[in-house]
C-alpha cells in the first residue's frame, strides 16, 4: 500500500467515525421529530393506543436513517482525498496524486514522479486526524434535543385524547349491553301465548328489534338514549291504559248485569274481572327491585304466610316459589313469580266470568219474556258501562237489541262472544305486563347509559354529582282507576313527587281525572307515582308500570254517582303557556339533557308562542 | 532578432523554472514600483506565450514596464505607437520597389515592427478596427500574411498591448475577435504615496537604473512548455469549466449577478487561459499540482476582458471584476 493510500484509509476512517456520530444524531432527530409529532397527533387524532406502535415504528425509522445514511455516505477515496485536501490545505495534492496513481501511461512523465514525490513528504508531515476534527452538528442535536423534551412532556402529561377514546370505548361498551339487554327482552317477548293479539306482540318484538339496532349503531350515548325514548314512547302508545280500561270496562258492565236478576252470577264473575289483588301482585313485583334487602326478606315472610293460608293450591304454589326466590335474593325470579301469580288469578277470573256468560247463553231461551226484559236492559246498561272495551261493548249491545226484538239466539251467540272477549283479557293483560316489562328495560339501559355519560364527564366527581342528582325532585306517574261497583266512575290520576334519595321516589299530588260515566270532566284523587325502578342517584323519569290501577279516589257528587269530581272547565292555553314555558325551560337546564336538544326546546318556544 | 530554432527535447527542471522567473521579476523590480502583482501576472502570461493588455492612466509605466521585460528576457523589441491613421501595413510591413543588383525594380516585402519578439501596441484602441484587425493574425497564428506570402514571426512572440481607459474621444473598442486574443488583460493601479515616492526617487536621480538580462527567448518557451506538463486534476478542470460556463447568462449555474449584467460571456479560449494560467501559477508556487487557489487566482485576468456587459452594468457603475467576483463566489469547488 502507497504511502498515499495509507494516508488516504486512515483518513476515512476518520471521516467514517465522525460520520456515524452525524448520522445517529440525525436518526435520532428523525425519530425524535417523528416521536413528537406522534404525540402532538395523539392527542387529537390517534385512537387509543395506537401512538405507541407508531412510536416504536419511527425510532426503527430513526434506526434506519441513522444506519443507511451512514453506509450511503461513506466516502471513496477519491472523496477522501478531496476531503483532506480542502481540511487540511493541501492544494488539492492528494487528489491529483491518486487520481495520476490511475493513468498508467502517465508515470513516467517527470512533473508526474515530481508530484507523486512531493505529495508524499507533505504526507510524512500531515496528521490525518486533522481530515475529520470532532464536531458535533448542533443544530441537529438541538433540534433532536427539543423534540426529545417535548415529547417526554407530552408523554408524561395526560392525554385528553386518550380519556376521550376511552371514554367513547366505555360508551360503545354501555350502548352494546345495552343493546344486548333489549335483545333478551326481544327474544322474551318473541314468545307468543295463546289467546292473545299476536299483530301487537310482532309489533312489540318489531319495536324492540329496531330499537336493539339503533342503540347498537347509534354513534353516540346521546343518539343511543334518544332513541331509547323514542321506543319507550311507541311502546307506552300501545300499551297500559287500554288494559286497565278494560278491565274496568269488565268491571263495569259485571256490576250492571249484576242488577237482573237472571245474570246475577254471570255480572258478579263479570265484576271480579276487576279484582284488584291481581293488580296488587303485579304492583308488589314492580315495586321488588326498589326494596332494601331486610324489607324483601319481611316480605319473603310475608308471602310464604300467605301461601300458607291461600285456598288455591295453584297460587299458594306461586306465591311460596316467589317468597322462596325473594329470601335467596333472587328478585328477578321473585317477579317473575309474582307476575305469573297474578296472571294466572287474571286467567281464573276472566275464565269463570266467560264460562258464566257462556251458561247465561245457554240459559237465555228458557227465560220468560219479564226476564228476557229485565235482561235486555241490564245488558244495555252493561254495554254502556263497558265503552272503554269497544268489542265487549259491542257484543253486549248486540245481546241486549237481539232480546229486546225476540231474537234470544243470536242473543245467545253474542253473550258468547262476550265471553271470549272476557276471556282474552288475561292473555293481552299478560302482553301489556311484557310491554311493561319491555319499557322498563328500556329505562333501565337508558339510565344505565346516561349514568355512564355522566360518570365520563364529570370524571372523578361522581361522588358530588350523584349527591345533586340525589336531590333533584323525583316524577312519578300512576294510572289511576277508581272503581265502584254501584256507580262507574273512573278517574285517571298523575302525581308527581319530590325524591327521596338515591332509590326511589314517592309521588304524590293532584290527579286529573275524567268521569266517563258521566261524560264530564271530574278530579279525581291521584295516585302515588313510583319511581320504582330508578337508578340511584339519578333523576326520575316518568315510568309506565301496566295494571297498577285502582289507587284513584273518586268523589261523588249528589245524584251524578259515586265517580264523580270537581267540575273542571277548560283552561286557554294563553294562560298556562307562560308557566308551562318557564317550567319546562326549567327542568330543560339541566346538564344530563344534550344542550342540541336544550336549544331544540328553547326554538320551539321563541317560534311557537301561542 | 532573437530566433529561437531548437528546443531541447528535455523538460526545464521546475527549480531552474523558478529561479528564472524569479530572476525576471526581481531585474524588473528594480526599475518598477509597486507594480509586482502586475510583474508577476504580465510573467505567466507571456510564460504561456500569451499576450497582454494594460489598461491604466498615462503615466503609470506601462511602456517602461515593456520595456524592462524586453530587457530582463533580452529580446528584440519593438513599439508601435497606435494612432488613428496608422494603416496596417505600417504595422505588418509592406512591399517596396526596389533595385536588384542589375538595376532591374522589383517588389521587396519591407517587414513592419510586427517582427519581432516583443511587440508594445501602445494605446491600442487609437488605432482603426481595420489596423488593429491587422494584428488578429499575428497575434493567434504567430505569421503575417501579405499578398500571398505568409511569414512567420520570430520565436517568441508577444504584444503587450496599452489603452487609456479614460480617453474616449477618438478611440477605437477593440472589437471582442481582439480581446479575445488577449492572454490577460491587466489593470495598472495607481501606485500609493509611498510608492510614489520611491518612483521619484529611482527615475529622477542621477544614476539611472539599468535593467540586465537575466533570460532569454529560448528559455521563456522552455518555461512554457513545462508550464504545460502540470498535471491537474479532473476535479479542478472541472471547476475552471464550470467557472467559465457560469460567465453565460443563460446558463442555470450562472449567478445572478452574471445574468442581469452580462451580455456575453467567457469562450473556449477564456477556459484554455484558465488552465495554463493556473499551472503556471502553480509552478512558480512550488507545487507539481494545479489547487483550485491557482485558478481562482489568474480568474480576474483571464476573465475580465472576456466578459461582454451589457448596458444595465454600465448604468450601474458595475465593473467585469466585480462581476467575476461574484462568478468565484457562487461557483462551488466541489
Amino acid at each position: 500500500m502507497s504511502p498515499l493510500t495509507a494516508f488516504l484509509e486512515r483518513a476515512r476512517g476518520r471521516i467514517e467515525h465522525r460520520r456515524a456520530l452525524v448520522w445517529a444524531i440525525r436518526g435520532a432527530t428523525v425519530a425524535a421529530v417523528a416521536v413528537l409529532l406522534v404525540q402532538l397527533a395523539a392527542r387529537r387524532w390517534l385512537a387509543g393506543d395506537t401512538q405507541w406502535p407508531w412510536v416504536a415504528a419511527f425510532v426503527a425509522l430513526g434506526a434506519v436513517v441513522a444506519g443507511a445514511g451512514w453506509m450511503a455516505d461513506r466516502p471513496s477515496l477519491g472523496a477522501v482525498a478531496r476531503i483532506a485536501d480542502q481540511s487540511l490545505r493541501a492544494h488539492e495534492r492528494l487528489a491529483t496524486a491518486l487520481e495520476l496513481a490511475g493513468r498508467q501511461d502517465e508515470q513516467e512523465l517527470p512533473l508526474v514522479q515530481r508530484q507523486r514525490v512531493d505529495t508524499d513528504a507533505w504526507i510524512e508531515g500531515a496528521d490525518p486526524d486533522g481530515v475529520a476534527r470532532p464536531s458535533v452538528p448542533r443544530f441537529t442535536l438541538a433540534l433532536s434535543s427539543v423534540a426529545v423534551a417535548f415529547s417526554a412532556l407530552l408523554i408524561i402529561l395526560p392525554n385528553p385524547a386518550l380519556s376521550r377514546t376511552e371514554a367513547a370505548r366505555q360508551a360503545e361498551a354501555g350502548r352494546e349491553a345495552a343493546a344486548d339487554k333489549i335483545a333478551k327482552e326481544a327474544e322474551k317477548a318473541s314468545q307468543a301465548a295463546p289467546g292473545e293479539d299476536g299483530a301487537r306482540r310482532q309489533e312489540l318484538v318489531r319495536e324492540l328489534r329496531r330499537v336493539e339496532e339503533s342503540v347498537r349503531d347509534a354513534e353516540t350515548t346521546t343518539d343511543a338514549v334518544a332513541e331509547l325514548s323514542r321506543a319507550q314512547e311507541n311502546l307506552r302508545s300501545q300499551a297500559g291504559p287500554s288494559n286497565a280500561s278494560r278491565s274496568s270496562a269488565a268491571a263495569g258492565a259485571g256490576a250492571a248485569l249484576a242488577q237482573a236478576a237472571p245474570a246475577t252470577q254471570a255480572g258478579a264473575a263479570l265484576a271480579e274481572v276487576g279484582s284488584p289483588a291481581a293488580e296488587e301482585l303485579k304492583q308488589l313485583a314492580a315495586a321488588l327491585p326498589a326494596l332494601r334487602p331486610e324489607e324483601q326478606a319481611a316480605l319473603a315472610q310475608e308471602l310464604a304466610a300467605a301461601a300458607e293460608a291461600a285456598t288455591d293450591a295453584s297460587a299458594a304454589q306461586d306465591l311460596r316459589q316467589a317468597a322462596e326466590q325473594l329470601a335467596r335474593g333472587e328478585t328477578s325470579q321473585a317477579q317473575q313469580s309474582l307476575m305469573a301469580a297474578a296472571r294466572r288469578q287474571e286467567e281464573q277470573r276472566t275464565g269463570q266470568a266467560a264460562a258464566k256468560l257462556t251458561d247465561l247463553a245457554q240459559a237465555l231461551p228458557t227465560l220468560d219474556a219479564q226476564q228476557q226484559a229485565a235482561l235486555a236492559q241490564a245488558l244495555q246498561q252493561a254495554a254502556t258501562a263497558a265503552e272503554a272495551d269497544p268489542a265487549l261493548a259491542e257484543s253486549l249491545r248486540r245481546a241486549a237489541q237481539a232480546l229486546q226484538q225476540g231474537r234470544p239466539g243470536e242473543a245467545s251467540a253474542a253473550l258468547q262472544a262476550a265471553g271470549q272477549r272476557v276471556r282474552a283479557l288475561a292473555p293481552e293483560s299478560a302482553l301489556d305486563g311484557e310491554v311493561a316489562s319491555a319499557s322498563n328495560e328500556l329505562k333501565r339501559a337508558k339510565d344505565a347509559l346516561l349514568a355512564e355519560e355522566q360518570g365520563a364527564r364529570s370524571q372523578g366527581a361522581g361522588a358530588e354529582q350523584a349527591k345533586g342528582q340525589g336531590d333533584l325532585p323525583g316524577q312519578g306517574e300512576g294510572l289511576g282507576q277508581g272503581q265502584d261497583l254501584q256507580q262507574q266512575g273512573k278517574a285517571s290520576g298523575e302525581g308527581s313527587g319530590q325524591g327521596e334519595g338515591p332509590a326511589k321516589g314517592v309521588g304524590s299530588g293532584p290527579g286529573g281525572g275524567s268521569d266517563q260515566h258521566r261524560g264530564g270532566g271530574a278530579t279525581g284523587g291521584g295516585a302515588a307515582g313510583s319511581l320504582s325502578q330508578g337508578p340511584p342517584g339519578l333523576p326520575g323519569e316518568q315510568v309506565y308500570v301496566p295494571g297498577i290501577s285502582g289507587q284513584g279516589r273518586t268523589q261523588a257528587r249528589p245524584g251524578e254517582g259515586s265517580g264523580s269530581g270537581t267540575e273542571s272547565t277548560p283552561i286557554p292555553y294563553e294562560n298556562v303557556y307562560g308557566e308551562y314555558r318557564d317550567e319546562a325551560l326549567s327542568q330543560a337546564d339541566r346538564q344530563l339533557i344534550p344542550e342540541r336538544l336544550q336549544e331544540l326546546l328553547r326554538n320551539y318556544f321563541q317560534e311557537s308562542p301561542p | 532578432m532573437t530566433q529561437v530554432t531548437a528546443v531541447a527535447d528535455e523538460l526545464m527542471d521546475p527549480e531552474r523554472f523558478r529561479e528564472l522567473a524569479g530572476a525576471i521579476e526581481a531585474e524588473l523590480g528594480k526599475l518598477m514600483v509597486g507594480q509586482s502583482e502586475i510583474i508577476h501576472m504580465a510573467l505567466v502570461a507571456m510564460i504561456g506565450r500569451g499576450h497582454v493588455l494594460l489598461e491604466g492612466v498615462p503615466g503609470l509605466g506601462k511602456t517602461v514596464l515593456v520595456r524592462s521585460f524586453a530587457s530582463a528576457l533580452d529580446v528584440e523589441f519593438a513599439r508601435v505607437q497606435f494612432t488613428p491613421d496608422l494603416m496596417p501595413g505600417d504595422v505588418t510591413g509592406s512591399h517596396i520597389v526596389t533595385e536588384d543588383d542589375q538595376g532591374r525594380r522589383c517588389f521587396e516585402f519591407q517587414p513592419g515592427p510586427l517582427f519581432t519578439n516583443l511587440l508594445l501596441a501602445d494605446e491600442i484602441n487609437r488605432a482603426t478596427p481595420k489596423t488593429q484587425s491587422a494584428l488578429l493574425e499575428a497575434m493567434q497564428e504567430r505569421q503575417v500574411t501579405t499578398g500571398d506570402a505568409t511569414r512567420a514571426l520570430p520565436e517568441p512572440f508577444f504584444v503587450l498591448a496599452t489603452q487609456n481607459p479614460i480617453e474616449h474621444e477618438g478611440t477605437y473598442p477593440l472589437p471582442e475577435a481582439q480581446l479575445d486574443r488577449f492572454f490577460f488583460k491587466l489593470v495598472v493601479p495607481l501606485p500609493d504615496g509611498e510608492e510614489l515616492v520611491e518612483i521619484a526617487l529611482r527615475t529622477t536621480a542621477a544614476h539611472e537604473v539599468k535593467i540586465e538580462p537575466v533570460a532569454s527567448g529560448a528559455d521563456l518557451v522552455a518555461m512554457a512548455r513545462l508550464a504545460r506538463e502540470v498535471p491537474m486534476a479532473r476535479h479542478v478542470l472541472a471547476y475552471a469549466a464550470r467557472l467559465v460556463t457560469a460567465t453565460h447568462p443563460d446558463h442555470p449555474d450562472a449567478p445572478e449577478e452574471v445574468g442581469r449584467y452580462v451580455r456575453w460571456g467567457a469562450s473556449p479560449r477564456g477556459m484554455q487561459t484558465l488552465v495554463v494560467g493556473a499551472r503556471i501559477r502553480a509552478l512558480l508556487e512550488g507545487r507539481f499540482n494545479v489547487a483550485f487557489e491557482d485558478v481562482i487566482a489568474v480568474a480576474p485576468a483571464a476573465l475580465r476582458h472576456r466578459l461582454f456587459l451589457n448596458f444595465e452594468a454600465d448604468a450601474a457603475g458595475v465593473s467585469a471584476d466585480q462581476v467575476i467576483a461574484a462568478l468565484l463566489a457562487h461557483v462551488k469547488q466541489d
